[in-house]
Parts: C-alpha cells; sequence; structure tokens
C-alpha cells in the first residue's frame, strides 16, 4: 500500500496541505484521518496541493470532497492547485470543476485564497 | 656360589655407567675379612640397643638404631668424603701411570675399603644388636647371653652372625621386609627349624652380592653348602631357578637397609643407604626420596645417585605438577615408569626406568620414594612380585625417615630439632660431617644403659604407635574442641594399626555432642573402633577417611548416602588434622527439603490444602489456605460443610452438589465457586476433596485442597472475549465482504443476462473486484418503466465494501422508483443528488441515468460526473458529449444538463464504470480511446464485443467493473 505524504503549512489566512502520492483506495483512510487532525475550524481557508499526485481515483475525489463540504459548511473555501492531468482528467468528468476552483499554481490558489478572504 | 651378572643385568654387579663398582678382587678380599671383623663389635655394642629400648619402650630398632648409633650416617658421610665413584674412577685412571701412582691408589684403595668397612660394621651391628634385643625378650637372659646364645647358634647354624641376626628380625617382625623373604615364590620348601626360635625363616633367593661397595658385600653368599642342614632346600635356587630380569635383594640387605635407614640422621643419608644397600644390587643408579608437603607438593629431602645440580633444580615440585612422584602421591600406589614418562628428576641423566612408590606410615603418605634405573625395566609381567615387595618395603622404611613421630625419642639432641622435613638434602649438610665420630671404622658403641625387655612387635610398628601416640595428645585436644563447636555431627578419628603398622580400622576418638544424644542408630563412642560402631562404613566410606588420612587432601561430597546420617543421606565432609581425621556431616533430611518444596509449589499456584479428621472432627488446615481464604492462621478453619455459607449465592447448588458427593456419597468431587471471603474479596476458587477411608472402610478423614484460580479465571474470560471478538470481527468483515457481493450478485447477476424487448438488446457483464474487501458500489440497471420507456442506468459509488454496496443499492432503487414518476432525467439526476447528499451518509457517486424511448428511438440521458456513453455506429466509435452534471452527493447546488440523441437501427450504446479503464500509467483519454478502439472491432455478437472490452481493456486498477451494452436491432 503506497503511503501518502502529507504536510500541511499554515500562511497568512490560509492553510496549504501538501499531498504527495497517488491517491486511491488503499490510502484515502489516510488523508481522512490527516485532514480529521488538522481540524481547519470555522471558515478555514484551505488550498490543496495537488502537485505531486499523479492519480487520483474515485475514493480519493470523495475523500477530498467531503472535506470540501464539510468546509463550505463552516464559511470556508478550498482551493485546488498544481492538479496533475489524470486527475484533472477525474475533476473534469466528475464537474468537480464547476463547484471547486482549481488552479495551474500554489501561488495562484494562496492568492485567490487570501484575496478572497478578505 | 655367584650368578653370573649377565644373566641379571640388574644386578648390583653389573658395573655401568660408571656406577661406583669395585672389582671382584676386592670384593673378595672383603668378603674374607668380614667375619673376623664382626665379631668384636657385636660384643661390645650389646648393651647399647638395649638402653634405648629400654627408655621408650620403642622397638629396638627404632630406638637404638638412630639414638646411638650415628655409625651408618656417618660412614655413608665418610664414603661421600672419598668419594666411592671418584676414588675408582681415579684408580681405573691412574692404575697406568708410575709406581707413585700406583701407591697413590693402593692407598684410596685402602682407604675406601676402611670406609666400607666402617658402614658395614655399624649396618651390621645394628642389625646384631637388635637381634640379642630380640633374643633377650624371648629367652628371658641377660644381653650377654644373648649375644652369647646368637654366637653359638650362628656356629651350630653355619651361618654368621649377621645372617643370623637378620634370620631372627625377619621372623620376630613380620613386617614388609620379612614378607619379601617369606612370600617369595620360590620358596626352598621345608623350613629348617632353628634352635630356640620356633619356625626357622628361610633366607630368601640369595642374590648376588656381586662387587659393589656395599657393606654387605663383607658378607659371604649364603649358599646352600654354606648354611648346611637349615638351609639344604635352598639348593632349589640355582642361577637357572633366578633367571628373572630383577633379582631380588637378600633379606639381609634389606635388614642392613632398614638398620641404616633408622639410624640415618637425616633423610638425605637414607636416599644413599637405600642406593647403597639395597637398590643398587637391583641394578638402580639413583634413589630420590620426597617429602609431601601441604597440598600434594613435593619436596626433595634426599637423594642419591643424581647430581647436586638436578638435585638444587627438583628441591621443589608445587602442587599439581605432574611428576612421577606426584603422580604416585595422587594415586596411593607404586607405579613402574617406562622409558619416556612423565617428569621427574634426574630424567635426562638417567632416561631409563624408574619406580615410585608411596611411603605410607600409619596410613598417611608422607612422601614418596624414587628409584630411577639407566634402563627400561622389564614389563609387569616378567617382573617379579617380590622385587615389587621389596620396593614397597623399601618405601616404607624411608617413610620412618620422615615421619614426625620420629622425633621425639631424642629431644635431647640438638641436632634432631630441625626435623626431618626440613633436612632437604641438596640444601643441607650431611648430619654425618656435623658428628663426632666421623670415621669410626669398626670401634663399638659404648652401651649407656642396660637393655630391657622389648616389644614382641617389629620396629617400624612400634615406632609409629608410639609416635601417634604421642602427637594424639597434641593434636588431639583442638580438633576435639572444633568438632564440639560444630553445628553437624562429627567424628574425631583416629588410624588404628595392626602389629604389623598396617591400616586397620579408625579409633573413634570424640564424637561431639550431636551424636551423644542417644537418637543415633550407631554407637558411635569414643573409644571404639569405627568399623565395629559402623560396620557399614567399609562399604565405601573408609576408603574415603583412609585416602584423607594418607593424602591430607580434604574430602567433600554432597548428598551422599550415609548410614551414620539419621536421614541415610548427608553432606560429607573429611579433613585430616595432623594425625587425627574429622568427619564431619549434615544430615540431608529429604522429607524437609519435598515439603519446603511442596510449600513453595502450592504459593505459587495459590493451592492450599486441609484435612478433616472424621473421628476427632479436628481440622487442619495449611498457612496457604489461611491466605486464600483471607484468615489468619490463628483463626477457625471453616468446616467443608459450612461451605455454602461463603460462597456465591449463585454458586450454591455447585457447591451443594460437590458437598454432597463428598461427605454423603464419599467419593471424590471437585467444583468451582466464588468464594466469598471475609474481607469482601470475592475469589474464583477450586475445590477438590476425597474421603479417606480406614481398614475397616469407616471414614477417616476429608482431605483436599482449593486453588485460587480467579486470575487464571479472569485470565481466562479475558481471552475468551478477546478471542469472540476477534472472531466477531474477522466473522463481520468477512460477512460484510460477502454481504457486499450478494448485494451485487443480487441486484446485478454476474451472469449474462440479457433482454430482449422493444426492439432492442441488452446485454450486461459485472465483473467484481478480484479482492473481496474491494467490492465495490458499481451498479448497472436496465428496465422498462410504466411509461413504456427503458431505464438504463450505471453508477459508481465512491469506496469499497458494504458502504458503498449499500450506497449502490439506494441509489439504484432510488433511481428506478424516481423514474417511475416520469420525470426526465435530468430532473432524475437532481433528485438522486439529493438522495445521494441526504439518505446517505457522505457518499459520492457517479451516475449515468438514460430514457430510452423506443419508439422514437430517442435517447433522454443526464450525467453526474460519469463517463458518457459510447456510440458504436457503422464501425466508428464515439463519446457521447460531456454534458454537464457533477457527480452525485458532493454538492448540493448541482446542476444537471439533459442530453438529447437520435439512435439508429444497429447503433450500440456502450455505458460503463471506469473500473474498464483506470490506469494509473496513461492519461484517461489514451484509456478511452484504447476503448474505441475495441468496442468498435467488428465483433460478432454484442455478448462477443462486452467480453472483448472486459478482456482487453487493459485496466490496471483491481476495481469494479460495469458493463452495459445496449443494441439497436
Amino acid at each position: 500500500m503506497p503511503a501518502l505524504t502529507l504536510a500541511h503549512q499554515r500562511l497568512s489566512g490560509v492553510m496549504v496541505i501538501s499531498v504527495s502520492g497517488e491517491l486511491d483506495a488503499t490510502n484515502r483512510a489516510q488523508l481522512e484521518t490527516y485532514l480529521r487532525g488538522i481540524r481547519p475550524g470555522h471558515g478555514a481557508r484551505l488550498v490543496f496541493d495537488l502537485s505531486q499526485v499523479p492519480f487520483m481515483d474515485s475514493s480519493g475525489l470523495h475523500v477530498l470532497l467531503m472535506c470540501t463540504t464539510d468546509c463550505l459548511k463552516n464559511g470556508g473555501t478550498v482551493h485546488l492547485a498544481g492538479v496533475q492531468p489524470l486527475p484533472a482528467r477525474l475533476f473534469e468528468i466528475t464537474g468537480v470543476l464547476a463547484h471547486v476552483p482549481v488552479h495551474d499554481t500554489l501561488e495562484e490558489a494562496i492568492t485567490t485564497a487570501t484575496e478572497r478572504s478578505i | 656360589m655367584h650368578i653370573p651378572s649377565d644373566d641379571a643385568p640388574f644386578q648390583g654387579g653389573t658395573p655401568r655407567n660408571g656406577s661406583p663398582t669395585v672389582g671382584s678382587n676386592t670384593a673378595e678380599s672383603t668378603a674374607a675379612e668380614s667375619p673376623t671383623g664382626e665379631s668384636p663389635m657385636g660384643e661390645s655394642t650389646m648393651g647399647g640397643f638395649s638402653t634405648a629400648g629400654a627408655t621408650d619402650g620403642g622397638g629396638p630398632g627404632a630406638s637404638g638404631g638412630p639414638g646411638e648409633n650415628p655409625g651408618a650416617g656417618e660412614g655413608a658421610g665418610a664414603g661421600e668424603g672419598l668419594g666411592a665413584g671418584e676414588g675408582l674412577g681415579a684408580g681405573e685412571g691412574l692404575g697406568a701411570g708410575g709406581a707413585d701412582l700406583g701407591r697413590l691408589v693402593a692407598t684410596v684403595e685402602r682407604l675406601r675399603r676402611e670406609v666400607v668397612e666402617a658402614r658395614r660394621a655399624a649396618d651390621e651391628r645394628a642389625l646384631v644388636e637388635l637381634a640379642k634385643g630380640i633374643l633377650v625378650e624371648r629367652l628371658g637372659c641377660g644381653p650377654a647371653q644373648a649375644a652369647e646364645q646368637l654366637a653359638s647358634l650362628a656356629a651350630r647354624a653355619g651361618v654368621s652372625r649377621l645372617e643370623l641376626a637378620t634370620d631372627i628380625i625377619n621372623q620376630s617382625a613380620h613386617d614388609g621386609i620379612s614378607a619379601t623373604t617369606t612370600q617369595q615364590p620360590q620358596s626352598p620348601g621345608p623350613e629348617a627349624s632353628r634352635p630356640h626360635l620356633g619356625t626357622g625363616v628361610v633366607p630368601g633367593e640369595v642374590a648376588r652380592p656381586h662387587a659393589t661397595e656395599t657393606a654387605l658385600d663383607a658378607i659371604p653368599p649364603v649358599s646352600p653348602q654354606a648354611t648346611g642342614s637349615t638351609l639344604d632346600a635352598v639348593s632349589g635356587v640355582s642361577p637357572q631357578a633366578a633367571e628373572t630380569t630383577l633379582a631380588a635383594v637378600s633379606p639381609v640387605r634389606l635388614r642392613a637397609a632398614e638398620s641404616a635407614a633408622l639410624d640415618a640422621s637425616d633423610t638425605q643419608t637414607v636416599a644413599r643407604s637405600v642406593l647403597e644397600h639395597a637398590v643398587a644390587p637391583l641394578g638402580a643408579t639413583a634413589v630420590a626420596v620426597w617429602a609431601a608437603g601441604p597440598g600434594g607438593s613435593l619436596s626433595l629431602a634426599g637423594y642419591a645417585g643424581f647430581p647436586d645440580e638436578e638435585a638444587r633444580r627438583w628441591r621443589h615440585v608445587p602442587p599439581g605438577a605432574v611428576t612421577a612422584a606426584g603422580r604416585t602421591l595422587t594415586e596411593r600406589r607404586t607405579i613402574w615408569h617406562a622409558g619416556t614418562g612423565l617428569p621427574s628428576i634426574g630424567r635426562q641423566i638417567a632416561g631409563g626406568g624408574r619406580v615410585t612408590a608411596p611411603m605410607t606410615v600409619a596410613g598417611r603418605v608422607l612422601g614418596v620414594l624414587e628409584i630411577c634405573w639407566p634402563q627400561a625395566l622389564p614389563s609387569a609381567i616378567a617382573r617379579p612380585p617380590r622385587i615389587e615387595r621389596q620396593i614397597d618395603a623399601l618405601a616404607e622404611l624411608c617413610a620412618h625417615t620422615l615421619d614426625a613421630p620420629f622425633e621425639p625419642f631424642e629431644p635431647t639432641r640438638t641436632t634432631r630439632q630441625t626435623g626431618p622435613f626440613e633436612s632437604a638434602g641438596a640444601t643441607r649438610q650431611p648430619r654425618a660431617t656435623e658428628s663426632t665420630g666421623r670415621t669410626r671404622p669398626t670401634g663399638p658403641t659404648a652401651p649407656t644403659t642396660p637393655a630391657a625387655p622389648t616389644a614382641p612387635t617389629g620396629p617400624t610398628a612400634s615406632a609409629a604407635s608410639a609416635g601417634s601416640a604421642r602427637s594424639a595428645e597434641s593434636a588431639g585436644a583442638e580438633i576435639v574442641d572444633l568438632a564440639d563447636t560444630l553445628a553437624d555431627p562429627a567424628l574425631v578419628l583416629r588410624a588404628h594399626l595392626d602389629a604389623r603398622g598396617e591400616l586397620v580400622d579408625f579409633r573413634i576418638e570424640h564424637a561431639n555432642s550431636l551424636l551423644s544424644d542417644g537418637n543415633r542408630p550407631y554407637p558411635l563412642e569414643a573409644g571404639r573402633l569405627l568399623l565395629e560402631a559402623y560396620p557399614a562404613a567399609a562399604g565405601g566410606l573408609f576408603a574415603r577417611i583412609e585416602d584423607v588420612l594418607a593424602t591430607g587432601r580434604p574430602f567433600r561430597a554432597e548428598r551422599m548416602p550415609l548410614g551414620l546420617s539419621a536421614t541415610g543421606v548427608a553432606d560429607v565432609g573429611i579433613t585430616r588434622h595432623a594425625d587425627n581425621v574429622l568427619l564431619v556431616w549434615r544430615d540431608h533430611d529429604e522429607d524437609a527439603r519435598l515439603a519446603g518444596l511442596l510449600e513453595h509449589a502450592q504459593r505459587l499456584g495459590r493451592i492450599g490444602g486441609f484435612e478433616e479428621n472424621a473421628v476427632t472432627g479436628k481440622i487442619t488446615w495449611n498457612a496457604q489456605l489461611y491466605a486464600l481464604y483471607g484468615l489468619s492462621p490463628g483463626d477457625p478453619p471453616i468446616p467443608l460443610e459450612r461451605l455454602r455459607d461463603h460462597a456465591h449465592r449463585d454458586d450454591e447448588i455447585a457447591v451443594g452438589r460437590f458437598l454432597r458427593t463428598v461427605l454423603h456419597h464419599r467419593r471424590v468431587a471437585a467444583t468451582a465457586f466464588r468464594l466469598r471471603r471475609p474481607d469482601g474479596v470475592a475469589r474464583h476458587m477450586r475445590v477438590v476433596a476425597e474421603p479417606v477411608f480406614g481398614p475397616d472402610g469407616q471414614l477417616m478423614a476429608i482431605r483436599g485442597a482449593y486453588q485460587d484460580i480467579s486470575s487464571q479465571h479472569w485470565t481466562e474470560v479475558a481471552l475468551s472475549v478477546t478471542r469472540d471478538q476477534l472472531a466477531h470481527t474477522e466473522q463481520q468483515s468477512a460477512e460484510r465482504n460477502r454481504l457486499a457481493l450478494q448485494l451485487q450478485h443480487a441486484i446485478m447477476p454476474p451472469s449474462h443476462g440479457t433482454m430482449d424487448s422493444f426492439g432492442l438488446h441488452i446485454a450486461v457483464r459485472y465483473r467484481p473486484a478480484q479482492k473481496e474487501h474491494l467490492v465495490g458500489g458499481d451498479w448497472y440497471d436496465a428496465v422498462a418503466l410504466p411509461s413504456d420507456q427503458v431505464l438504463l442506468s450505471v453508477g459508481d459509488v465512491a469506496g469499497h465494501g458494504v458502504e458503498a454496496a449499500t450506497g449502490m443499492v439506494i441509489l439504484r432503487n432510488a433511481l428506478r422508483g424516481l423514474a417511475t414518476t416520469g420525470a426526465g432525467p435530468a430532473e432524475l439526476m437532481t433528485w438522486l443528488n439529493l438522495v445521494a447528499h441526504h439518505l446517505a451518509d457522505r457518499m459520492t457517486a457517479t451516475a449515468i441515468c438514460g430514457l430510452y424511448d423506443p419508439p422514437t428511438r430517442v435517447l433522454r440521458w443526464a450525467r453526474a460526473g460519469h463517463l458518457p456513453p459510447i456510440l458504436l455506429r457503422e464501425a466508428e466509435g464515439s463519446e457521447l458529449p460531456m454534458i454537464k452534471g457533477p457527480l452525485l452527493g458532493a454538492f448540493t447546488d448541482a446542476h444537471y444538463e439533459e442530453g438529447r440523441f437520435q439512435l439508429q437501427a444497429r447503433d450500440t450504446l456502450l455505458l460503463y464504470t471506469d473500473g474498464l479503464i483506470e490506469r494509473r500509467d496513461h492519461n484517461l483519454r489514451h484509456a478511452q480511446d484504447r476503448l474505441l478502439d475495441i468496442a468498435t472491432r467488428g465483433g460478432a455478437s454484442l455478448d462477443h464485443r462486452l467480453d472483448d472490452l472486459l478482456i482487453h481493456c487493459n485496466s490496471d486498477t483491481d476495481d469494479d467493473t460495469c458493463l452495459i451494452g445496449v443494441h439497436l436491432r
């Protein structure tokens, strides 16, 4: 079971969560646990750095979307950055792109997340 | 009679290696002189030996010899001073020279002869005196009469007085030397009787005293002819009969050696005397006398025939060093060493055979006598037993020169005070040089005290017993004190010797208070002999004590069977303290040990025992049972029949059944119950009890045991719970996985289900994940609605397992239900999104929902994040457009677009889930292109197409795969 490398970083008003590895059914629980541990809190602005995620299946997407749902409920926002081609195709097919802002670069995502919050 | 030297290579008569010998001429001439030189000495010294005998009550030899007659020692000293070997060497070397040299040689020869004569005379004198002493005692006459008797006896027998004296001593002594003469194999037949002396002692094989300088060479060989009637039977002793490789020493020689040894002032002289008198005739060239020291060390107490330098090197042999003598000390036996044996003194020089014999006195090995030959010795078979006996006798002889008991006999002489053990020959001046009469050629020793009757025992035995009797006083008190302070039974033992000085038993000198309590099985009282008081000692204990006494090595053994012990098994210790042996033992109480063992076992096993006497009603509990019950040992024990009062209410039935079995049916029984202790603690106990019956079958007692099984119980409980949980989890897991699969199978039969209606041929394939736990939430559906439209759907709930399967069931059935309302696909998908969002717990899913209207062949469809269907038309494959619509369950505000597509006859529509194309190493686009390729291959039938797709679409994720094909006719 290929493990994910997970990290998060609090910048000014934004929390950047870096995910590295193929995100699928075998390790979705790891990401879930990690995100629960972070506890973004009310109005959190999350940026997922997915530049190191070459593959994602519906299980991985599910975790991301659930996190997004929770965050939105709490008045926060979620931005995705650096999405690689296969996950991007998944986002396209599943219609996620229409609902979750996706940015080419992390800087852009952070900038946007910061701007939106102001 | 001469035995040719060639026939007896070991005889002293064979000169080898420059060993001190004289020519045959010299020997003959000395022999001729001897009878005349003998008599005056014998007369004049008559009273001398008797003096000491009267003073000490010891044997005549022991007292008279060393005490008043320094003759042998001095003689040896003189001999050394002149150097017999040197003198000979000079004579040989210079003999070819001029007249001056010739005179010098003659002078040296004369002087040497005088020395030899002096030494011989001194030795012989002692023997004659001994014999006279014996006669005094036997005949009850005075010394003068005894001398007269001796002379007349000798004359009548036709032997010299010396011969006769030797016979008398042998007859009287019964010691080791006598044995060498009387037990010889070639016993010369009927014993000749001699006047006044009872049984005559027949001299042994007459060794050929050929050409050594020893004093006895002066004595003419006692031939059958010479001894006349008394020895006529000795005629059997011929050169042929004596064809042994080792010829024995004549009794005269041995007696002379003994006399000289006992007379010798120190061990160094003894060694020389032994060599010259006794073993040189056997061909030996060197002698070493070792004194045993503490811990098995050896000190060279005397030597002869070894260079001084060699002797200095071998002055001390530390304990543990393996030498020839050391081996004998350890093994307590005479050892004949082969040519290449253990290291020892003079090994490089002599290199030949040697024998080491233990020097034992009164059971103690005081040292080792080592005798060396220049050449290898014959094997044991060729060795006459008599030689071995003679060696042993010599060793015993030497032992007496080392034995401390000789000291007290002359307390006034300062030269004696140093003690024999200190007189290591190599470092000490021979005592002879200190004495006054250095050269006393034939002069008689003046008697100082009149003779007195002597003990009938031989000289060695009397000396030993006298010595040990005396040392007992000094050492005895301390060891008795020691024994009395010991907390264990202890015996102080002392060697008990027979008339010949042989150890035959141990006298109990003292038995400490632990043995005098009267409860002992054996009468171990002071004064008794050990073997008499405890005959079983002969079964091994005696040998142990004997060994300790002999060697001084302490003995210690644990758990040794010992009849003396009250328990039969004891830890035994045996140590030697001076002449005493301390035997101490600690009874090994097996029962106590086992009881202790049992107690520990019960404590560890938390077992308490009880016994209830059915006759007296007395109840006995052991300490552990009190502890189990939470009671103090003083508390009244709880009778078994009251057990019910102390058991948990729920266990009353079990306890009652148990009691009934034991007390009423009187059978062994066991049960487990919860004990309610007075301190409120509840313990899980197992109790087992059995009735004990007397000889008449009446109940004598109930006995049994309780075991606290609480920890065991709870461990078992905990284990079983864990086991159950594990089993449950495993079972649940398996069941859930099976359930997911069963759901899938129930809803979507994996068989090649087909549907032919409404002008449609529909085929489906479902391929579950290979790993059961990855069975997921894929679904397909194809059903005719009441509106005569056909609902086509595929979906994929995110995740795996039973949750995904459950979600699949919900969504699939919800969609079926919703579809009956007649709503369009987009609206159905919006509702389904709400279902996913609200009815299911955090579920996301993708789906395609299509409504096919058969009459118009129009397909209306909506997409919720799912891959669009593929249209196969005219061998061309294409994807339907990616109309808008996000996956289900993620966004509440999702909007679904409705697609509308006009199908034609022979069109084929493929709906599938991503298990078919999902790959990690290609982009999804590529995979879809591949799917299109395969799908457009000219498949013969729809089923074949679907099979081809399942086979050839190389997805590399083990995911569920659903595939539905719709072919328009």
